[in-house]
């Protein structure tokens, strides 16, 4: 795998990103519980389910940053080349978990076949193409998940007209969708550390920003 | 002009209350004839709440009554919080 070593800096802004999601993710986990036992909603356990596997890929990618502080020779390391490639599927299927959690129920009301088979079967596709090198590869995939996704948002758009950009909440997992996007691309065609810095905290704020969201909404309506 | 449909949770949050406000008891009949649903709807969601736990059947004098239970009774207190939550994350 071709990638660029970030500097101290970056593993910093990583790490900080890692930890927020870790705790964010946990924090949503544990609140919504009570939520899920009583409406037992579908699209409530993907939603959740999403913040789980956000916490599992993030602990996971805690140990690469320790393989690349330590100076190993990452790109031959295979406990490294494992933790990644386990990182990479589990965050892909948290990101899928998240964006159908908004439309699983017009996926049910629609009798459209069960979709979780095919986005595991996508986050396992995401994992081969990131043992290539082609970047032109990565690139098309990615911008096809794109376009499905944006699909997505789109008819969640309609049912949240008038909402502000980020009052949908589809329209925030789609920035976040971008930006993950982004980080995977940024390591591969750019040498721009504050590029990828600024990809990274916008990251991070985001996520404390659907942290501070789910919080606000679980205490009850507004008055 | 058409009253708007409402969805699942607006539909058990409105059976439950209809069980509570005739004191946690209430008859298959009254309770078919208040909730608006036709008798394939009901049949459905009497199914997902006995199934949910949200209510239970009792048998009285060979009578069969609806009661809400203790999870129900969370349900109708939470049930705003609920909706609010549901919608603002688009679920």
């Amino acid at each position: 795998m071709f990638l660029n070593v970030p500097t101290d800096v970056e593993i910093v802004l990583q790490l900080i990103f890692a930890l927020t999601v870790i705790v964010g993710s946990g924090i949503i986990y544990v609140r919504t519980r009570e939520i899920y036992a009583l409406t037992e909603s579908q699209s409530l356990k993907l939603f959740r389910n999403s913040f789980l596997l956000f916490a599992l890929a993030y602990t996971i990618k805690l140990p690469t940053n320790y393989f690349i502080l330590s100076y190993v020779n990452v790109t031959s390391s295979i406990p490294f080349f494992i933790l990644s490639v386990a990182f990479i599927y589990f965050s892909s299927l948290a990101i899928f978990y998240l964006l159908l959690s908004t439309s699983y129920t017009y996926w049910k009301e629609k009798k459209l076949p069960d979709p979780i088979a095919s986005i595991h079967f996508t986050a396992f596709f995401v994992v081969l193409l990131t043992l290539f090198d082609s970047l032109a590869l990565v690139f098309l995939v990615e911008f096809i998940l794109f376009l499905i996704v944006t699909f997505v948002c789109l008819k969640s758009l309609k049912k949240n007209k008038g909402k502000l950009l980020f009052r949908a909440a589809s329209n925030m997992y789609l920035v976040f969708f971008m930006l993950y996007l982004l980080s995977i691309l940024l390591t591969r065609v750019t040498q721009s550390e504050l590029v990828r810095n600024i990809v990274l905290l916008a990251s991070t704020l985001l996520f404390m920003e659907i942290v501070r969201r789910v919080l606000k909404a679980l205490k009850g309506p507004r008055k | 002009m058409s009253a708007k449909k409402r969805d699942k949770l607006e539909v058990i949050h409105d059976i439950l209350q209809i069980i509570k406000q005739n004191g946690n008891q209430i008859k298959p009949t009254p309770l078919l004839r208040f909730s608006n649903l036709s008798s394939q709807s009901f049949a459905l969601y009497e199914e997902e709440l006995l199934e949910k736990k949200l209510m239970l059947v009792q048998m009285e004098n060979k009578k069969k009554f609806y009661k809400i239970t203790e999870k129900g009774h969370r349900y109708l207190d939470q049930y705003q919080m609920i909706r609010t939550f549901m919608q603002d994350f688009d679920l």
